[in-house]
C-alpha cells in the first residue's frame, strides 16, 4: 500500500452524497471493494500507456496519437486516485488509501514485427477494450441516481473515449499500411472474441443484481452492454478502418 | 446490403478518432469534435441504438474472419489491460 494520496493538479471532485450513507452496510462494502479493485486497475493501465507511449514513436505514430498517450497516462492515474477517493468515501472512511497498480505487463502477440505488435496493441487495449469501457462506463452512468456516481462516471467516460480514439487514429493512420491491415484482419475477430469472453467474466465484489442508483449494473445488463458496445461501435469501427469487410 | 448498427458513442469515438489521422487532422486533441464534453452528448435515458436503421450482426466478425488468419488459436491470444476487466 502507498500512503495516503497527495493531491492532483486536475483533481476530480466528488459532490456531497447523502445516498451513501442510506445504503446498508453490505452494500457499501462491496461498492468500496469494487473501486478499490478498480483503482489498482486504473494505476496499471496507466503503466501500460507508459510502456505503449515510446513504442508508439518508435514505430513513427502520429503526433496526435502521442499526445493522446501522453493524455492516457496522466488520465489513468487520476482515475485511480478517484477510485481510491470512492473507496473511502463508501466505507465512510476520510483518510484514503490509493493501492498499488495491478501489474499489467503489455502482452506479446509473438508476431516478431514491432509495428503489428504495436498496432495488434492499439487494436486491443484502445479500440476493443477501450470502446467496450465507454459504452460501459455509459450505461453505469445513464442508470446512476447517486451524486457520486453520477459524476465520477461522467469524468471517467470522457477520458475512457479519447483514450478509444488513440486506437482508432493509430489504425487509420499512414503508420498503418495496407499489408499491415491485412495481418490485422486475420488477428481481428479472435483478439474481440477473446477480450469480450475477459469482459464477461463477473465482478468479484458486486452483487448480481447489480447496485443501478450507484451506477453499477446488473450481471445481465453488463453482458448486454459488452455485446451492444460490440455490435455498435467496434465492428462498425472495424469496418470504417478497413479490417473488416462490410457486411 | 445490411448495416450495422451504430451507437451514439460510433461517432464520438471511431468516427472522430479516426479522423485525427486520416483526414488532415493537425496533431492536436483539441481538434477533436466533442472531446472535451463528448459525455454531455447521449443524455441519460438517451436510447443508445435508436441512432441508426440497420439490423445487429452478430455475426459479422465470423463472417468476415479471413480464412489464412496466421495468428494463434484463441486459446494463445493475450488479452490487452483494461481497468474494467476483471
Amino acid at each position: 500500500m502507498r500512503a495516503p494520496s497527495r493531491a492532483h493538479a486536475n483533481r476530480i471532485e466528488l459532490p456531497d452524497d447523502a445516498t451513501i450513507d442510506l445504503l446498508a452496510e453490505p452494500e457499501r462494502r462491496a461498492i468500496a471493494g469494487h473501486w478499490f479493485h478498480r483503482a489498482s486497475a486504473e494505476l496499471g493501465v496507466a503503466v501500460a500507456f507508459e510502456a505503449f507511449r515510446p513504442r508508439l514513436r518508435d514505430v513513427g505514430a502520429a503526433d496526435v496519437v502521442l499526445a493522446l498517450a501522453d493524455k492516457a497516462i496522466d488520465d489513468e492515474r487520476r482515475h485511480g486516485e478517484l477510485c481510491a477517493r470512492l473507496a473511502a468515501r463508501y466505507l465512510g472512511e476520510t483518510a484514503v488509501t490509493v493501492p498499488e497498480a495491478r501489474s499489467t505487463a503489455l502482452p506479446d502477440f509473438g508476431t516478431g514485427d514491432e509495428p503489428t505488435e504495436i498496432a495488434l496493441l492499439a487494436l486491443g487495449m484502445c479500440c476493443i477494450n477501450e470502446s467496450v469501457a465507454s459504452e460501459w462506463i455509459r450505461s453505469c452512468w445513464q442508470v446512476a441516481t447517486s451524486p457520486a456516481a453520477v459524476a465520477a462516471n461522467k469524468a471517467h467516460l470522457q477520458d475512457e473515449i479519447d483514450h478509444a480514439r488513440l486506437g482508432w487514429a493509430h489504425l487509420a493512420s499512414a503508420a498503418v499500411g495496407p499489408v499491415l491491415k491485412r495481418s490485422l484482419a486475420a488477428w481481428a475477430p479472435r483478439l474481440l472474441r477473446v477480450n469480450v469472453a475477459e469482459w464477461k467474466k463477473r465482478d468479484a465484489f458486486l452483487p448480481a443484481a447489480g447496485i443501478p442508483a450507484h451506477g453499477h449494473l446488473s450481471a445481465v445488463e453488463q453482458d448486454d452492454v459488452v455485446d451492444a458496445a460490440v455490435r455498435d461501435v467496434v465492428l462498425p469501427g472495424l469496418v470504417h478502418v478497413g479490417l473488416v469487410a462490410p457486411p | 446490403m445490411r448495416s450495422l448498427r451504430r451507437s451514439p458513442l460510433f461517432s464520438a469515438v471511431v468516427l472522430a478518432g479516426a479522423s485525427l489521422t486520416s483526414a488532415g487532422a493537425c496533431g492536436s486533441t483539441e481538434s477533436v469534435p466533442g472531446s472535451a464534453d463528448a459525455a454531455s452528448g447521449p443524455g441519460p435515458g438517451t436510447d443508445a441504438t435508436t441512432g441508426d436503421t440497420g439490423q445487429p450482426t452478430a455475426d459479422a466478425a465470423d463472417a468476415n474472419e479471413p480464412k489464412d488468419a496466421a495468428c494463434p488459436p484463441d486459446s494463445e491470444i493475450p488479452t490487452p489491460p483494461c481497468a474494467l476487466i476483471k
